[in-house]
């Protein structure tokens, strides 16, 4: 091709342009139709085309007319929100100060799909909330929570996932709103803290989804008035219209409450909100209280209105002063509900059980539990005793782990109706669990051992009668139990790791290879897998997704991380889950603390890609974040943190043949764990303690030391044995700490 | 950036004069010698022209014979690319050729083995007088050079869209660079012409030129010795900053 000679020069200028002038993202990104306007820019149907998958970008509208800081902010805010990883959250993927790329969610918003049952709304809703609240524990608050920023994938069941993440502006400025009003769409959304430019913060996200609740189920926004700023002032003093009395009104008052124009008298966290939305949904009274006379009265006092009782006040009163009563009668309606509702608020109740545990929250799963066996109970006691309500009693008997109840339940269910193979898989389940109870306890005179074994696989041996009633996952643990109950150990591996590749948060799974494992002496794989078990009890499962995530680089960067001790790794792992820890417990120390966990995360991350500079960097500023809680209260948590803190660095600057600095810093680490010994004995820290006293003395040897060496070796080792005793209630996890002391000791 | 996707590879110069990078696998030094030839010899056309004041014809016949003596003289193989971007190189070599062949009073032997190379002049046009007329020779190389470079990403890039099924991006990246139009033809335009949308018409651009500036970088890559002669050559190429001596 010969050129002509105009095209030299501009050629040029197209390749210099390509390199400085361009958005880079839209490299990658190909647009493709416009999918919709709002808050902030204009939405494309996208295709990344260096994974080949379909995206949504959006793209800063009037980006150029943005301050530093402002922009600034936008890429933070987005930065942020790609790091949620929440099955209800469109994940984020890419950003710059002109683009935001996501998840493309295929389904109408929540503001198109016209859902007219109030379950399903509430159910979509709640679903929203506890998203949300897990972005809050991040740190994350949304600000624009509306029907168009939530999705339905249709379903059934319809998933709700939650856009826009943290993209809506503060605006401090009304008369700046009202000029570019059609720019960032009505306002009517909006929550009063915001029309009146206060403070925000997760409660402006309960307001937010009590104002979609409303608009869903009213059919229109709460507030719509001739332009933006009488629609500004209503949403900051004026009240909502009630809700049609089509709409059940127990929701309406959550909804109500949600949507208080003062944050203090809202749910104080979005998971109040969907906690009472789950109470709602399962026929249980809501905590949500009907707005006092007093109350009322008092803000129709600061409005300065003429009259105490407009029209406004009275249907609203007229609406709330029955409901005690009403609530009262619907209770014993519910309670003659015929087996079939049962089961869904079983299957309900199963499925939030395992959200909640999820996002860390036990004493709620325990309730929702406590709640479904007394509805199974009173059933079986006021109705008719039916095989398959004892099965719903016996898998939630179960999953509180009452297994001798669950037994019970089982056995009647098959007393009075033989042929429910299913029921007979689920005994089978449980029966091969205890049998690996007995064995870890190793109190193997205590029952019949066999006799469980064989009662286990008998039912287990209904496994293909089953069929698909029992669910894929559950029938692959089936599989894998039996196979290892008849010593097929490897083929039992195998579909037990097919459970953990399914639901990477299946505690009995691998609390199963776990056993597994130690039957074939794989310590290290058994300690692993039982360390798993034992924090997925404690509702660790969002770390661990959050990790598997962040682990496929580092695991794939391999470097230097990959040349330590992987129990130290392991390690690592129990710290990580201290954030989470952290994040069920909002403070001052404990979000200093989470966020220098993440800068630790962080820092391992970089470790292993070799950037020691970034790295050294992050740890920096972990140290100072944990210094600050620790500063704020003293916990050995903190100081353990910390200690991890300066024993990567121990490791990276030994890795960069520094030596004296790695000494230096493996002090400083035995410092902190020393502090947090004094603090309070916990097995995690011992462990922490003994492992970074073996490593010094490894370096010790090697430095020609070996006086010290043995010494710091024998601390090392004893760190480790008083770990393995406080483990007493966990044989397995004891065993591999006290194996780790015998493998790296001399003593 | 981003879009420069490749970190500097191992591939020195030296690699590509052996054929590692230039041929198939099996290509002998020579091959790949020639293939490099084939893609740069119009810049040392350029030059011999500019520098003996030769005949068009005796300037290919001098050109032909600088490819040769490059490979016969032992010249090519004490090549050091850590010293020196290729194009520095060929100044170097092309100076000491014509001392040489100055000096030999006939055309260099060409051998037993030799051959003559199969240089593909027939779109070459014959340089005009006064397009040599008071420039100095090394200048005349650069340009010829960076035209070249241009010329086969251009090229590539072409190629490269339609096996992939974009030639119509292609068509209108060309429509907007190489157009006849000053200046050139806006987005809108471009869109109607093409009866396509104006995000069709930014995004493709946006894709033809990064792509096009990694072909450029690709072409460059092969006739520099380290990441950092790679930037400050295709700085020179892009005209982003003034060549610091060859």
């Amino acid at each position: 091709m010969s050129l002509p000679d105009r095209a030299l020069p501009r050629l040029l200028a197209a390749a210099r342009a390509a390199a400085s002038d361009e958005a880079p993202l839209l490299q990658r990104y190909e647009l493709r139709q416009e999918l919709g306007r709002g808050g902030m820019g204009v939405v494309y149907a996208a295709f990344d085309t260096e994974l080949g998958r379909d995206v949504a970008v959006k793209l800063l509208a009037g980006a150029h007319g943005l301050s530093d800081a402002a922009r600034a902010r936008f890429v933070r805010e987005a930065r942020a929100a790609a790091r949620l990883n929440h099955p209800n959250i469109a994940a984020v993927y890419d950003a710059s100060d002109e683009a935001i790329v996501m998840q493309r969610v295929d389904g109408p918003t929540l503001e198109r799909a016209a859902i007219e049952d109030p379950r399903v709304l509430a159910s979509l809703v709640r679903d929203a909330a506890l998203a949300l609240h897990y972005a809050h524990a991040q740190g994350v608050v949304h600000r624009d929570v509306k029907p168009s920023n939530l999705m339905v994938e249709p379903g059934p069941p319809a998933r709700v996932i939650v856009t826009d993440f943290g993209l809506a502006q503060e605006t401090r400025d009304v008369a700046r709103l009202s000029t570019t009003g059609a720019l960032l769409g009505t306002p009517a959304f909006m929550a009063p803290e915001q029309a009146r430019s206060g403070p925000t913060d997760a409660r402006t996200d309960v307001y937010g989804l009590g104002v979609t609740l409303y608009a869903c189920l009213a059919g229109r926004p709460p507030f719509e008035r001739a332009d933006v700023v009488q629609t500004l002032r209503a949403v900051a003093e004026d009240e909502p219209t009630p809700l049609p009395r089509t709409v059940p009104r127990d929701l309406a008052i959550v909804v109500r409450k949600a949507m208080t124009k003062e944050p203090e008298r809202r749910y104080p966290s979005a998971l109040g909100l969907a906690s009472d939305l789950d109470r709602w949904l399962s026929g249980l009274p809501v905590e949500a209280r009907p707005p006092s006379l007093l109350y009322l009265a008092r803000r129709h006092l600061s409005r300065r209105r003429g009259v105490l009782l407009g029209a406004l006040a009275a249907s609203l009163l007229g609406a709330l002063v029955f409901v005690p009563a009403w609530r009262a009668s619907r209770q014993r309606a519910r309670l003659a509900e015929d087996a079939l509702a049962l089961s869904d608020v079983v299957a309900a109740t199963l499925q939030n059980v395992r959200t909640f545990r999820e996002t860390f929250n036990e004493p709620l799963a325990e309730e929702a539990l406590a709640r479904a066996i007394a509805r199974c109970e009173a059933f079986l006691a006021e109705r008719a005793e039916v095989g398959r309500v004892y099965d719903f009693l016996g898998r939630l008997r179960e999953q509180t782990g009452d297994v001798a109840g669950a037994r019970r339940a089982f056995d009647r269910a098959l007393q009075l109706d033989p042929g429910l193979a299913t029921v007979r898989v689920d005994r089978g389940v449980l029966l091969a669990l205890q049998y690996g109870d007995h064995i870890a306890r190793q109190d193997l005179d205590a029952a019949p051992l066999e006799d469980v074994r064989r009662a286990a696989l008998a039912d287990l041996a209904q496994l293909e009668d089953a069929g698909a009633g029992i669910g894929p996952t559950r029938a692959l643990f089936a599989r894998g139990l039996r196979a290892q109950l008849e010593g097929r150990n490897a083929e039992a591996e195998r579909w037990l790791l097919e459970v953990t590749e399914l639901d990477d948060v299946h505690h009995d799974a691998f609390l199963s290879l776990s056993r597994l494992y130690v039957a074939e002496g794989r310590d290290e794989e058994a300690m692993r897998a039982s360390v798993r078990a034992a924090d997925l009890l404690r509702g660790h499962a969002v770390t661990y997704r959050a990790r598997r995530d962040h682990n496929g680089p580092l695991a794939a960067g391999g470097g230097d991380l990959g040349a330590e001790p992987r129990a130290l790794a392991g390690l690592d792992e129990l710290v990580y889950d201290f954030g989470a820890a952290f994040r069920a417990r909002p403070t001052t120390a404990t979000s200093l603390a989470a966020r220098g966990l993440e800068r630790l995360r962080d820092a391992a991350f970089e470790a292993a890609r070799d950037e020691r500079g970034e790295a050294l960097r992050l740890l920096d500023i972990a140290v100072s974040e944990l210094d600050g809680a620790f500063g704020a209260e003293p916990r050995p948590e903190y100081a353990l943190c910390r200690g991890v803190c300066h024993a990567l660095r121990a490791r990276i600057l030994d890795a960069a043949a520094q030596h004296a600095g790695g000494r230096q810093a493996q002090r400083a680490a035995s410092d902190d764990y020393e502090r947090a010994a004094e603090l309070g004995e916990d097995p995690v820290l011992l462990v922490a303690r003994g492992l970074l006293d073996l490593r010094r003395a490894a370096s010790l040897v090697f430095a020609g030391e070996p006086t010290e060496a043995s010494s710091r070796q024998a601390a090392g080792a004893s760190s480790l044995r008083r770990a393995a005793a406080l483990l007493a209630d966990r044989p397995e996890l004891a065993r591999h700490v006290r194996a780790l002391s015998g493998a790296d000791a001399v003593d | 950036m981003s879009h420069e996707p490749a970190p500097f590879p191992e591939t020195r110069w030296s690699l590509v004069l052996a054929g590692g990078e230039l041929g198939a696998r099996s290509t002998s030094p020579r091959d790949a010698w020639e293939q490099l030839a084939q893609r740069y010899w119009r810049p040392v056309y350029g030059y011999i022209r500019a520098r003996r004041r030769l005949s068009h014809e005796d300037t290919l016949d001098a050109t032909q014979d600088f490819f040769l003596w490059m490979l016969s003289s032992g010249f090519l193989a004490r090549a050091d690319p850590t010293r020196g971007r290729f194009r520095g190189f060929v100044k170097v070599a092309l100076e000491r050729f014509l001392i040489d062949r100055h000096r030999a009073t006939s055309r260099i032997d060409r051998g037993g083995d030799a051959r003559i190379l199969a240089l593909d002049h027939g779109d070459m046009p014959e340089l005009e007088a006064a397009a040599i007329e008071g420039r100095r020779p090394e200048d005349i190389l650069d340009d010829l050079w960076r035209r070249q470079l241009v010329e086969r990403a251009l090229d590539r890039l072409r190629q490269r869209s339609a096996e992939e099924g974009r030639a119509h991006q292609f068509a209108v990246f060309r429509a907007h660079t190489l157009g006849d139009e000053d200046p050139p033809p806006s987005y809108e335009s471009l869109a109607e012409r093409f009866g396509v949308s104006r995000v069709d018409v930014t995004n493709w651009l946006t894709r033809m030129r990064a792509r096009f500036r990694s072909e450029l970088r690709r072409e460059v890559l092969e006739t520099v010795g380290d990441a950092r002669e790679l930037d400050d050559e295709l700085r020179w190429l892009l005209g982003e900053a003034e060549e610091q001596g060859a």
